[in-house]
């Protein structure tokens, strides 16, 4: 399902006009994007965690020519799925 | 920082964000949600712009050993929940190292580096030291032979170029520790970098300090050797200017030494008959001094003696940590000498060891008992007398 799809859905549900649901989307991932920046945690009951984590800068092979590379630091987002969730999907 | 953000206080950031109720925005994240799920129970994957991609994966069976137990178990196929975030998020939230690309390096990371440094270092170190190494020898020699050409300057020259190549090699080995001190930052950085990212999980600010020091590390090293050389320089200069204010002044000190040996010779006209040998061998006149000053220092006392006690007598209060014994350390120059005091003042004092704090003693000049504290016949004698003292308490 994508995106458009997803907004649909959600519009036909809440019987609201689908402008409003994709701005509330993007909102969504705005804020979200703000909460992770600031390093907490969005937790969203029976759905599961999105957290951010800290990777730090290692030195890795470059696959195709062997050279060392030194790849940076970087802040990954990573989502953990709530045993609910899980034990649906299975 | 890792705080938890649930549902309700997501609903409100969100409707502060849109301006929308707080209902709507309630129900708007309720029916997403579920729908979230919904899609993904039904095995679908589901894409949301400016969020991200959730997808399910089939995992196949696959053997493993529970841990308690240690049985061989299978784990059967099941699905899985995989989610990528979007590529602005991502961005979003990896801003803080957004200025960092993975760089190519050679085969050794560290030692490059390394040696970056300590080439540098070498082009700077016989700047250094050859400064000192030609300046100060030669100013030195002028000025000694400045000093010295009134009297003995082959022996004193020949020894003071040495000295100042000594000040030479002590600086050079004054800077080795402070090269070192300098390439131990610069070895260290990235690693420096990773530390404190894992200490703080969001330190933008240390990393906004720390990403221009990358791009600048050369840089970095040059002024950090400059710095140092400076630094070597000006300790150079400070010690050798201690050295050369020594040495003039040992110099004064000498001229000194030998017009007073010129200014007493005459008086004893019997034992230095030459002055010209005596300015000549300054072993010889110094001994002569000394001697004389003997002299003069006992004709000083015996003159010193019969006016001293009638003129001004010298007073002194015992308290708790002035006893006689300090009294005669500070008056006589010999601890040893107190009997003396004591001897003096035995009408006002009992015991030598129980005398009150606030006792005021009259110090007796040495004269008055004849006693000599540089021969240590007199000091033995003293300190029989204070044995005796003793021996009256008994």
């Amino acid at each position: 399902m994508d995106n458009k799809t997803l907004i649909d859905t959600v519009a036909s549900r809440l019987e609201k006009s689908r402008e409003e649901v994709s701005e509330l989307t993007e909102a969504l991932g705005v804020v979200m994007a703000d909460i992770l920046k600031a390093g907490d945690i969005v937790a969203i009951p029976s759905i599961g965690t999105f957290e951010t984590k800290l990777k730090a800068e290692r030195i890795a092979l470059h696959p195709s020519s062997g050279k060392k590379l030194l790849v940076p630091p970087k802040i990954n987002i990573t989502f953990k799925p709530s045993t609910l969730l899980k034990q649906k999907i299975r | 920082m890792y705080d938890k953000i649930t549902l309700p206080s997501l609903i409100t950031l969100l409707s502060e964000k849109t301006g929308k109720s707080k209902k709507l925005c309630e129900d708007f994240l309720r029916e997403f949600f579920s729908t979230l799920t919904n899609t993904l129970t039904d095995g679908e994957n589901v894409k949301i712009k400016g969020i991200g991609t959730f997808k399910v994966v089939e995992v196949e069976p696959r053997k493993s050993v529970n841990v308690n137990t240690g049985e061989e178990m299978e784990i059967p196929s099941h699905r899985k929940i995989t989610f990528t975030p979007a590529k602005e998020m991502a961005e979003d939230v990896n801003s803080p190292f957004a200025m960092f690309e993975s760089v190519e390096i050679g085969d050794e990371v560290e030692e490059e580096s390394e040696a970056v440094e300590e080439s540098v270092a070498d082009e700077e170190k016989p700047s250094i030291t050859e400064q000192p190494a030609i300046k100060e020898p030669v100013t030195v020699k002028e000025v000694i032979i400045q000093s010295l050409q009134t009297e003995e300057p082959k022996t004193e020259e020949t020894e003071e170029p040495v000295d100042a190549e000594e000040e030479v090699e002590e600086s050079e080995e004054e800077e080795a520790p402070v090269e070192e001190e300098v390439e131990e930052p610069s070895g260290e950085p990235t690693e420096e970098t990773s530390e404190e990212t894992i200490d703080e999980s969001f330190p933008e600010y240390a990393y906004y300090e720390d990403e221009p020091k990358k791009k600048y590390n050369f840089l970095w090293g040059f002024l950090c050797g400059l710095f140092c050389t400076a630094i070597v320089v000006a300790i150079c200069y400070f010690f050798l200017a201690d050295k050369f204010n020594a040495m003039m002044g040992s110099f004064q000190d000498k001229d000194q030494s030998t017009t007073m040996v010129v200014a007493t010779q005459p008086v004893p006209a019997d034992t230095v008959n030459d002055s010209n040998d005596s300015v000549s061998n300054e072993s010889d006149s110094q001994k002569i001094a000394e001697d004389k000053d003997k002299d003069n220092d006992s004709e000083v006392k015996d003159a010193a003696a019969p006016t001293q006690p009638s003129d001004k007598e010298v007073f002194d209060t015992i308290s708790q940590t002035r006893y006689l014994t300090t009294m005669a350390k500070a008056h006589y120059g010999n601890y040893n000498l107190w009997p003396i005091i004591y001897e003096e003042n035995k009408n006002i004092l009992g015991h030598p060891d129980r005398i009150r704090p606030g006792t005021r003693v009259v110090i007796p000049s040495l004269a008055k008992y004849g006693v000599d504290p540089d021969n240590p016949d007199d000091i033995a004698k003293a300190k029989k007398k204070g044995v005796e003292i003793y021996a009256r308490f008994k």
